[in-house]
């Protein structure tokens, strides 16, 4: 696995012609059946059967400080990078899994056993490895090649190994409260703003949206003059700013602190006329859902 | 006096009365302490600054020889009578001439760490331990996120790159002071034995590093060069110096960032080219945690950086810790790439 994820780093920041050829060295040096699994998972191919991204949190939580990872989300912004990287390094471990015994193990292993054989290659697998091993085993891997014109189905099975609740998406725009922004490292980097809703009288995070640099200057201004704290890239400010944020996925997460996921937000108009009290609560957003 | 009090947080940095000098200050003060060479540390125009020969070499170079109205140069582990108090420069790690800051007074022991790292650095002698009632420390990458991978891994990336593409320079972005010669020095310990191009102010640093016994290895001069000449070569380099060079040449470079902060996707995308790479002069998340736990036998004092979970561990494992907040520090390695 650490093999194939270190060639998905090089693939991801790579361009044409290098990719061909970085393939090409990889496929060059794998044995049978590693090359063709490879190939397949780069041709969005392969499907093995996925298991819910909620399993592999619950591993995590169990060795992790909660406080230590929370802050540790907020500056990744991606819970299977976040676990990759946190995920402590085992001294004697095994060596890590190659790509055919993990598609083998998660058609084959029932549900009791998964959950130990996943910690097991964890604790095996490199940073790089464990990222490219979540996000295959949880089907969220996207791949960095172009697609192929094969589109020939290699799907070992394609139902969920755990059910989740599935929900047509919802669509729709509120009115939130600006709580951190993130300067991305360049100028032409998007700012990253987390916004809150009310809930019992305090703001909850509930996601976090992108502005361009056309577009931030008035959040620019307003983060200058009230900031309040600062933790690294994150600014905290002051809870006044409101924003009017679309978003075109909304999803029950009982696991967060809102209780709800946010997809695909995108900042649409900053409020300055607003002020924090006419933001939205958890509850209102609560009703765009469908019952359950 | 209370050991809390041998040094206090003034705007202009880190004060010793006892001793009547700052550590690393932000502003032009009578008499400073210097860590280490990089320029969110050592400024230029105090009155008087006692540093290692090597840092106050590199000061030198970068400033100009009146960049102090008089200095003083400490060997590492020598004691040095400031007023009341006695200071000693210890190893650091971070870079060459880095040194850690032992400050004694009546019988209390503070040491500010300035930048450091545990990992192995051919180019500086190894961070030397040395238990005090309160350790001031840095906080660069003072998340658990931050896992720094062994640098000889990430310069073998580097040689395989090369040997993959041997048509295309290899324009690596390392920052002129410490990481450009860290990363020499490592790729002439993979056998790697070429001439290796650099730019200007690399070039002037990495001959204060040879005029102190680190040995580089063959250094070629960037300016000058065509674009087809660098084919195949290890360029290290500023992206400002690759631009027109090869706006009109078919076989593009390579480029690559080499950073601690590579070690996020988000980071590696935005500013590692296509070769980023994982190299840190500075103490990842377990070398912080360790470091603290050895030698802070009192307090954790955390100068700048990633404080807040640095501050949450030290309170879960007991150890009463301050944030120190410094303006001013930590510009250099987060500068833009």
């Amino acid at each position: 696995m650490n093999r194939f994820a270190a060639l998905l780093d090089r693939l991801e920041n790579a361009d044409g012609e290098m990719k061909q050829r970085l393939l090409a060295d990889y496929l060059a040096t794998t044995p049978e059946p590693d090359r063709t699994i490879a190939v397949d998972f780069l041709a969005a191919r392969l499907k093995p059967r996925r298991i819910a991204l909620a399993l592999i949190r619950s591993l995590a939580d169990a060795r992790f400080d909660p406080v230590l990872y929370a802050l540790s989300l907020d500056y990744v912004d991606d819970v299977a990078e976040t676990i990759a990287l946190l995920w402590p390094p085992q001294r004697r471990a095994n060596r890590d899994p190659s790509l055919s015994e993990v598609v083998e193990a998660l058609s084959t292993l029932g549900r009791s056993e998964l959950p130990k054989r996943i910690e097991t290659w964890l604790d095996a697998c490199d940073a790089s490895g464990r990222w490219a091993l979540i996000k295959l085993a949880t089907g969220r891997f996207k791949s960095p090649m172009p697609s192929p014109d094969r589109p020939q189905k290699l799907a070992i099975a394609q139902d969920d190994m755990f059910p989740t609740t599935a929900s047509p998406q919802i669509s729709g725009s509120i009115d939130a409260v600006l709580l951190y922004v993130e300067r991305g490292k360049l100028k032409a980097s998007p700012t990253f703003c987390t916004f809150g809703l009310w809930k019992g009288g305090a703001l909850v995070p509930v996601g976090k949206a992108g502005i361009l640099p056309d577009d931030r200057k008035c959040v620019d201004e307003f983060v200058r003059e009230n900031t309040i704290k600062r933790f690294g890239p994150v600014s905290q400010v002051a809870q006044t700013l409101v924003l009017e944020v679309a978003f075109e996925d909304l999803k029950r997460a009982p696991r967060r602190k809102s209780g709800i996921a946010m997809r695909t937000a995108r900042i649409t108009r900053v409020l300055r006329e607003k002020r924090p009290g006419d933001a939205s609560t958890i509850e209102g957003l609560e009703r765009l859902l469908p019952a359950r | 006096m209370r050991i809390a009090d041998i040094l206090t947080l003034t705007p202009a940095g880190l004060y010793c009365a006892a001793g009547d000098f700052y550590i690393d200050p932000v502003r032009k003060v009578a008499r400073a302490v210097i860590t280490h060479g990089h320029s969110d540390h050592a400024r230029r125009g105090h009155e008087a600054v006692l540093a290692t020969a090597e840092t106050l070499d590199v000061m030198a170079i970068r400033y100009g020889e009146k960049f102090a109205g008089s200095r003083q140069a400490a060997r590492l582990g020598e004691t040095i009578a400031l007023g009341d108090a006695r200071v000693t420069l210890q190893p650091a790690g971070h870079i060459l001439g880095s040194a850690q800051i032992v400050i004694e007074v009546s019988g209390g022991r503070v040491v500010v760490s300035g930048d450091y790292k545990r990992a192995r650095d051919p180019t500086c002698p190894a961070f030397e331990p040395v238990p005090c009632d309160i350790f001031i420390t840095e906080a660069t990458f003072g998340l658990p996120i931050f896992r720094h991978p062994p640098a000889e891994l990430e310069v073998a990336k580097l040689l395989r790159s090369l040997a993959l593409f041997p048509e295309r320079a290899h324009f690596i972005d390392a920052y002129s002071l410490g990481k450009a010669q860290r990363l020499i020095a490592l790729l002439r310990e993979a056998t790697y034995h070429d001439p290796i191009v650099v730019d200007p102010a690399t070039e002037r640093l990495c001959a204060v590093y040879e005029a102190h016994h680190v040995a580089l290895g063959a250094l070629r001069p960037l300016s000058g060069q065509a674009a087809n000449s660098l084919a195949g070569k290890i360029v290290i380099a500023p992206p400002s110096a690759r631009a027109d060079l090869f706006a009109e040449v078919e076989n593009g470079p390579i480029t690559g960032f080499a950073s601690g902060w590579m070690r996020t996707r988000k980071r590696a995308q935005q500013g590692g080219g296509e070769l980023p790479l994982i190299i840190s002069d500075h103490a990842d998340w377990d070398e912080l945690t360790a470091t603290a736990r050895e030698v802070a036998q009192g307090e954790l004092w955390i100068t700048h950086g990633e404080e807040a979970a640095l501050m949450h561990w030290a309170a879960s494992n007991g150890i009463k810790a301050r944030p120190l907040a410094i303006k001013g520090y930590g510009d250099e390695e987060n500068a833009e790439p």
